[in-house]
């Protein structure tokens, strides 16, 4: 090893010893996105991916077999349509195990279907999986957790959610005698508790293949002409080989390998969205780590200033500049690899550690952990590197230090430092103008797209590569602009620090003294303000633009679909309901919505072609107040005559062509329909949720030979009504068997969004004000220990560190806000959306808040007390 | 082939420029031989630690030459100063002349690491040169272990191990106590009395004492010198 190498090795490995606070410091800034990263590996590869999905799927079989009706089935490979209709032979008669090879095993594969349950006066949805439970081959499908296995078809399994919502647990086992009775139907005998690995908090009901269960209505309906089985083989059996033999005899069997393997079968789609996700993820991680070298970067700028006097005597000593810069990049290299192996390890722990904590966030049962060891060996790599990267410029900077300077402690100001803001706000104008230049491109060919006949093609996407690359390219030169220009900015403060209050002056002019610490914490924050920002701004604009937007004070309901009994009835339920939900509501009132149906009862919907982009979904029937809740404000006169003159009122512009709207019904043989129709466009904030795509009159339907069904009635509620209200009414309509939509579920999701965005944006700011506070303590016990000597009160020290902190929050906050505004219009466009929204409650939270959360923080962790120290360490 | 280990000829050092330049050193010049011996006093501000820095190619002066074991530092890069210092010469400071993560004999092994010295060798010449200054059994302590006068001989050592036969002490005894003060200024001398060649810049004329030559000076400039002391031996020659 190079002489030089060897000693600053050395020097370093102690250097981190006996700096342990520093050492930590910086080690964690960098393991932390590393523990980061590999819970995520964990999560992902565990509960994503071929393996899982195949566990998922069959379990520990080597295959699943569809025995159909067929004797033959000519052509059928894997990936083929599963439905093999009804054919000429039973398949029950078939003996399974006899066509396989010997040693294999079969067993029924699991029947899903839902169950409506009578609890008294209540109706309980639940799901039904017919399956030979206590099967290892089953195991993937439900497994006893308490009790014992049901012995006939009187008798079945439950899940704990259901055993709570019936009332039949009692201190985590089923009670004794529970039984459970189908609506209609017959009642089983609950023998213990069952856990669904892949879906945990669902309410299930698991039992055998021949269950009395599958009389009752909802499961009695079924027709299945083919019948499913999971297939263990014998070790070195070749299932290449084996399906298309199966194929000859009409088994269809499906290899495990299809599921793991896809890429290796014809009709088989390889799932590429690990790709499509490479580029947001590596943006992600690039900036986090840039965040990371930044705040890494203070801790090791103010370490090489303590350190610089031993810098200088390696210099005495004959050391090179080379010499001394290894010094203190070797420190980087140790800690990197220190926070790299401590992130993994510590990321490891969490995912073991945290199993019943992801199980209850995912709702699966995980057995064991997988991790990706290529990604984590690239994020170790990340790590090791951002440690370097954080040495980099102060190992630079001492490295340049002449050796007498060095020695003596003295800093001075070069010739670089003086044109570094005037180069940075070049490099920051060509930076905007890029990203700008981007934006306007991006909404060019938006434009231009929208307005091309592939428009409606759903398979047709706007070119944004360029614009995108733009944005990305030219907005990290803006950031490396701004980064130049903030030591320019914070020395000009300072030099006008002079009005100030006493901690004002002290801070604005520690932060211009002591650039190196301040400008890194304030670029990290300008950083993360401005993707929070940017962010925000393209959420806005795509809350603006959708057309799934909800009122707060609606749900929406619709029947069961396995409701017993004739339609009558199930309206019958939906009314008696919906006005029940309706009464827990202040100011409760129920809407009908009418929709279009076929005699048989199948229902009429807008038609789209299969390519389009177009949604489609149900045509009503227009009534006053259906009218009125769709839109959102009561129907013009305009609107009024063009309905009753027997035109339809399309609410989505798409599925318009040239003035008409095409019915199609789900049932085959029944021709498509063109309408004369027109666009109403709705306003913002209008429910859409499950209620019609475009109108006709009643007039219009019965000349069309359509009826009126009732399968979605609205309920309408008071503003005032709390979440409590709300969550009350929901389980009133599921007791009545019901299926509730919620409207807040959406717009709760957008909230915490942007709640998460303002969150993330002010963590690292608390991190980077906490950092740099700490390390002027460190740095400043000298100044501290003067104001004492001379009488400042102890709360001086606390004024002061919140006076610091404003000072990095808010210069970080304030360029953060402009950069993230000029990158939210240029990336607007690249998310598909041409409105621009200003999400004022967003910007309010993190221009004010922000600062305010990290002044308040510095003040209440800094000691009041200040140090009496000597001034010479 | 010069006679002198270390020169200065005519040097001068001016800081700063206009209003605010300031003349450390004015046309000093000044030779040392090889287990010679010079003292360079002075008050405070009068160019003795600048003339030390001059010396060892810490800094360059503004004006006239500086030369150590014959070579000119004035015709060497910065990788050139640097390998004097490694190889020609050694400083010693008032304090913190250790590097606190470093053991005694790696501290005094440094200049021949950074030279490329290989690892056991260059703790070979660690020990020696801890040896000749009576402080072999602290080789493996660290700098915070160690008393000041300790440190002090610690330091002299690394300043005169391998090849080293300059030392550049610059008030090497102004931390220590009169007693330990002395027993390094008697390291120094018998080092000096082994071949090396001394500099060495103190304000206390007890100290100066042990030099053969001293130079006094005062703004800059060289306002008085002693002139070299005849060698003890010759004195006797004298006497008998």
């Amino acid at each position: 090893m190079n002489g030089g190498w060897r000693p600053a090795l050395r020097i370093a490995r102690r250097t981190v010893r006996r700096h342990l606070g520093r050492s930590i410091l910086i080690a964690a800034l960098i393991g932390v996105p590393i523990a980061g990263a590999t819970v995520m590996d964990g999560l992902l590869r565990t509960m994503t991916g071929p393996e899982h999905k195949a566990y998922q799927q069959m379990g520990h079989a080597d295959g699943q077999a569809l025995v159909s009706e067929h004797t033959s089935l000519p052509g059928w490979q894997p990936g083929a349509d599963s439905s093999l209709g009804k054919g000429e032979r039973s398949a029950a008669a078939v003996d399974l195990e006899r066509l396989l090879p010997p040693g294999s095993r079969a067993v029924p594969d699991d029947v899903f279907g839902l169950l409506r349950l009578r609890d008294g006066e209540r109706i309980v949805r639940a799901n039904v999986d017919l399956v030979p439970v206590g099967d290892p081959l089953t195991e993937h499908v439900a497994r006893l957790e308490s009790g014992r296995l049901p012995k006939g078809p009187d008798e079945a399994l439950i899940t704990e959610p259901l055993a709570e919502r019936l009332g039949l647990l009692d201190g985590g086992e089923v009670t004794a005698g529970a039984t459970i009775t189908a609506d209609e139907g017959p009642r089983v005998a609950v023998t213990g508790l069952a856990v669904v690995p892949t879906s945990t908090d669902w309410p299930t009901i698991v039992a055998p293949p021949d269950s009395a269960l599958i009389r009752a209505p909802g499961l009695a309906d079924v027709e299945n002409p083919q019948l499913g089985y999971l297939v263990d083989l014998p070790p070195g059996t070749d299932a290449d080989a084996l399906w298309p033999k199966l194929a000859e005899q009409g088994i269809a069997f499906t290899p495990r390998s299809v599921v793991t393997n896809p890429e290796r079968y014809p009709l088989m789609y390889a799932d590429d969205d690990a790709l499509e996700t490479i580029g947001p993820v590596a943006l992600v991680v690039g900036f986090g780590m840039l965040e990371v070298v930044l705040l890494a970067g203070a801790a090791f700028a103010v370490g090489a200033r303590r350190q610089v006097r031993e810098l200088g005597l390696i210099a005495a000593n004959g050391g090179t500049g080379k010499h001394v810069g290894r010094t203190v990049l070797a420190q980087g290299l140790a800690l990197g690899l220190i926070g790299a192996v401590a992130g993994m390890l510590f990321g490891g722990l969490v995912v073991y550690a945290g199993g019943p904590v992801w199980e209850q966030l995912t709702g699966e049962v995980i057995d064991s952990w997988r991790f990706g060891w290529p990604e984590l060996v690239v994020a170790a790599a990340v790590g090791l590197l951002s440690g370097l990267g954080a040495a980099l410029l102060p190992a630079i900077g001492v490295a340049r230090m002449r050796p007498v300077d060095a020695l003596a402690q003295r800093f001075r100001a070069t010739g670089m430092r003086a044109r570094l803001p005037i180069i940075g706000v070049v490099v920051l104008g060509v930076g905007v103008a890029g990203v700008i230049a981007s934006g306007v491109l991006a909404r060019q060919r938006e434009i231009e797209f929208r307005n091309s006949p592939n428009a409606t093609n759903g398979y047709v996407q706007p070119d944004l590569e360029l614009p995108t690359l733009g944005v990305l390219v030219a907005g990290l030169v803006a950031v490396i602009g701004l980064i130049m220009i903030t030591s320019g900015l914070v020395a000009t403060l300072a030099r006008g620090a002079g009005r100030l209050p006493l901690s004002g002056r002290l801070a604005v002019r520690d932060a211009g003294r002591h650039r190196h610490r301040t400008v890194p914490a304030i670029a990290a924050i300008m950083i993360v303000v401005a993707g929070s920002v940017a962010m925000a701004f393209m959420f806005a604009a795509n809350a603006t633009g959708s057309v799934r937007t909800t009122p707060e004070i609606t749900l929406t309901v619709r029947g069961d679909p396995v409701a017993a009994g004739e339609d009558a009835e199930t309206r019958r339920e939906l009314l008696d309901g919906t006005r029940a939900m309706a009464a827990a509501l202040p100011g409760g009132t129920t809407v009908q919505v009418p929709m279009a149906q076929l005699s048989d009862g199948s229902p009429v919907a807008v038609g789209v072609d299969e390519q389009s982009a177009c949604s489609t979904g149900r045509i009503g029937i227009a009534d006053p107040a259906s009218l009125a809740l769709t839109l959102g404000h009561q129907p013009d006169a305009a609107l009024l005559a063009d309905l009753e003159s027997g035109k339809t009122i399309a609410l989505d512009e798409c599925v318009l062509t040239n003035g008409t709207v095409r019915t199609e019904t789900y049932e085959s043989g029944v021709p498509a329909v063109e309408l004369p129709a027109r666009y109403e466009p709705r306003p913002e904030n209008t429910s859409y949720y499950d209620l019609p795509y475009a109108f006709v009159s009643a007039k219009t339907a019965q000349e069309r030979g359509w009826t009126s069904g009732l399968d979605v009635v609205a309920v309408k509620f008071a503003p005032s009504a709390s979440q409590d209200d709300i969550d009350k009414a929901i389980v009133t309509g599921e007791d009545h068997g019901l299926q509730v939509f919620n409207p807040y579920d959406s717009q709760e999701e957008v909230n915490l969004v942007n709640l998460a965005l303002a969150g993330g944006a002010g963590l690292v700011t608390l991190l980077g004000v906490a950092v740099t506070i700490a390390l002027s303590a460190a740095e400043s016990r000298a100044d501290l220990a003067t104001l004492a000597a001379i009488g400042a009160q102890p709360r001086r020290r606390r004024t002061l560190a919140g006076a610091q902190a404003l000072v990095l929050s808010g210069v970080g906050t304030v360029l953060g806000l402009v950069l993230g505004g000029v990158i939210g219009f240029a990336i607007t466009p690249l998310s598909g959306e041409l409105a621009f929204s200003v999400p004022w409650s967003n910007l309010a939270v993190t221009v004010l808040g922000v600062p305010v959360l990290a002044v308040a923080v510095a003040m209440l962790v800094t000691r009041s007390r200040l140090p009496m120290v000597r001034r010479v360490d | 082939m010069t006679e002198f280990a270390i020169e200065l000829r005519d040097v001068t050092r001016v800081h700063g420029s206009g209003e605010t330049e300031v003349s450390a050193l004015a046309g000093v010049s000044i030779g040392v031989r090889p287990g010679q011996l010079v003292a360079v006093m002075g008050p405070s501000g009068s160019g003795k630690s600048t003339l030390l820095q001059l010396a060892g190619g810490l800094d360059m002066p503004t004006g006239g030459s500086v030369h150590v074991e014959g070579v000119s530092l004035g015709e060497q890069n910065r990788a050139g100063l640097a390998a004097l210092r490694r190889r020609s010469v050694g400083y010693v400071f008032q304090d913190l002349n250790l590097i606190p993560a470093l053991t005694a004999a790696e501290n005094v092994a440094l200049p021949r690491e950074l030279d490329g010295v290989k690892v056991k060798r260059a703790r070979e010449e660690a020990l020696t040169a801890l040896r000749e200054v009576g402080v072999a059994d602290l080789a493996d302590r660290f700098p915070d272990e160690m008393s000041g006068g300790q440190q002090q001989r610690v330091a002299i050592a690394r300043a005169l191990v391998g090849p080293r036969r300059v030392l550049l002490a610059d008030e090497p005894t102004g931390a220590l106590d009169s007693y330990t003060g002395e027993a390094v200024l008697k390291v120094i001398r018998a080092r000096c009395d082994a071949g090396a060649a001394g500099l060495l810049v103190t304000h206390e004329a007890r100290h100066a004492a042990w030099a053969d030559q001293i130079v006094f000076l005062s703004d800059g400039k060289i306002v008085d010198e002693t002139g070299v002391a005849p060698a003890a031996d010759s004195l006797l020659e004298g006497a008998s």
